[in-house]
């Protein structure tokens, strides 16, 4: 029974990991809280499996209580953080991609944070749009409309820093 | 969607989908809240095990059947003894008053050793057993806690300063006649002459110690 419970959880861990650390990331800005939120969302998540239902895919639903953990991160965050020098120092590329991933990450921080968080499910999940509304808790519709405008805005924001 | 959108997407998704990961971060998988209980229940359970061995360990056999026996006998409830009654009847009527109200006055038998079991209530501090073994008992005077109630084993000197005889005992029948009328059943005036008369063992039984110690005290006064 333990080592069957620990296979789920680890295959949680190596299929969703990675995306719930780069959503986590993108909406609170800071690595450390990003890997704190990834953690305690498993730990949520593994405590309250049984009340994961069949229409909820596992990536949607652990989105959904990561979401919770960010946004009461982003309460009790300091309003900024200086942070290219902890992306620039570890990723990887060329110092043009790494000026493009700052820009887009710096971009995010200025949107709403549910424009942010539907730009963050829609560029890295594969998600349906229903699946989609599922991970964030509203409508079909209304996802289609915010991430329209979510879509927009970011556009703009990005366009704005290359005229500048 | 047009051809600029695509493109702008696609450099959205590869830009975030290349934020790197931090490596060999694990993440571990929370305690099964089940097994925590197990844990927490088993260190329980040697606890309470250990502790109770631990009290039968401390506690002389006879305390113990002591304290069974009042268990048994709970409910139990005699006629009131006065005052003035009691000490007429323990020959101690200049004695000062025997503390609280007496409540049950029987011969009764602890783990096979004849006694005289009394019990009297003391205000504010609870009942209090008193068992007055006929015979020596084999286990020393101390005292100690049974499951949050405390037990005093006293060791009475022969107040004669003479042996159990039946001799002796004769005498202390003449010097304490039966009361009259008997508190509860024959055996109750002889236990009460045997309880002056030898040097015997007086086990008392109460919730608090503040409780002994205020017969104790009235014992040892009257012995």
């Amino acid at each position: 029974m333990f080592n069957r419970d620990k296979k789920i959880f680890d295959d949680w861990v190596r299929t969703y990991r990675s995306f719930l650390y780069r959503a986590a990331w993108a909406l609170t800005r800071e690595r450390g809280a990003a890997q704190d939120i990834v953690q305690e969302t498993f730990t949520l998540a593994w405590r309250a499996r049984k009340q994961l239902r069949e229409e909820v895919t596992v990536q949607a639903w652990l989105y959904r209580i990561l979401r919770r953990e960010a946004f009461r991160s982003l309460r009790q965050q300091e309003p900024w953080v200086e942070w290219d020098d902890e992306v620039c120092g570890e990723v990887a590329g060329t110092p043009d991609m790494i000026d493009l991933r700052i820009d887009l990450l710096d971009a995010l921080q200025s949107v709403t944070p549910l424009h942010r968080e539907m730009l963050v499910l829609y560029y890295l999940a594969d998600m349906s749009y229903e699946e989609l509304a599922l991970a964030v808790e509203v409508p079909v519709g209304t996802v289609m409309s915010r991430l329209n405008r979510a879509r927009s805005a970011l556009r703009n924001v990005m366009m704005e820093g290359e005229l500048q | 969607m047009n051809k600029d959108d695509e493109a702008f997407d696609a450099a959205m998704r590869q830009n975030l989908r290349s934020l790197p990961v931090p490596e060999g971060e694990e993440i571990s998988m929370p305690r099964r809240d089940f097994l925590r209980f197990g844990v927490a229940a088993g260190i329980a359970t040697i606890g309470v095990t250990g502790w109770t061995g631990w009290q039968y360990q401390q506690t002389p056999t006879i305390v113990q059947q002591a304290f069974a026996h009042v268990h048994e006998e709970s409910g139990l409830r005699g006629a009131l003894v006065s005052d003035a009654g009691l000490r007429a009847m323990l020959g101690m009527a200049s004695a000062k008053p025997f503390p609280g109200a007496v409540q049950l006055c029987k011969s009764c038998v602890i783990g096979g050793h004849a006694a005289w079991h009394l019990n009297t209530y003391l205000d504010n501090l609870g009942v209090v057993q008193v068992l007055a073994f006929k015979a020596s008992l084999p286990d020393a005077a101390g005292d100690g806690h049974w499951f949050g109630h405390s037990w005093r084993l006293l060791s009475l000197a022969n107040r004669h300063g003479a042996s159990s005889t039946p001799e002796h005992n004769s005498a202390c029948a003449g010097r304490f006649p039966h009361p009259n009328p008997l508190p509860e059943g024959e055996g109750t005036n002889e236990s009460l002459r045997d309880f002056h008369c030898n040097g015997s063992k007086v086990l008392l039984l109460g919730g608090n110690v503040a409780a002994l110690n205020k017969v104790s005290a009235s014992i040892f006064s009257i012995t």
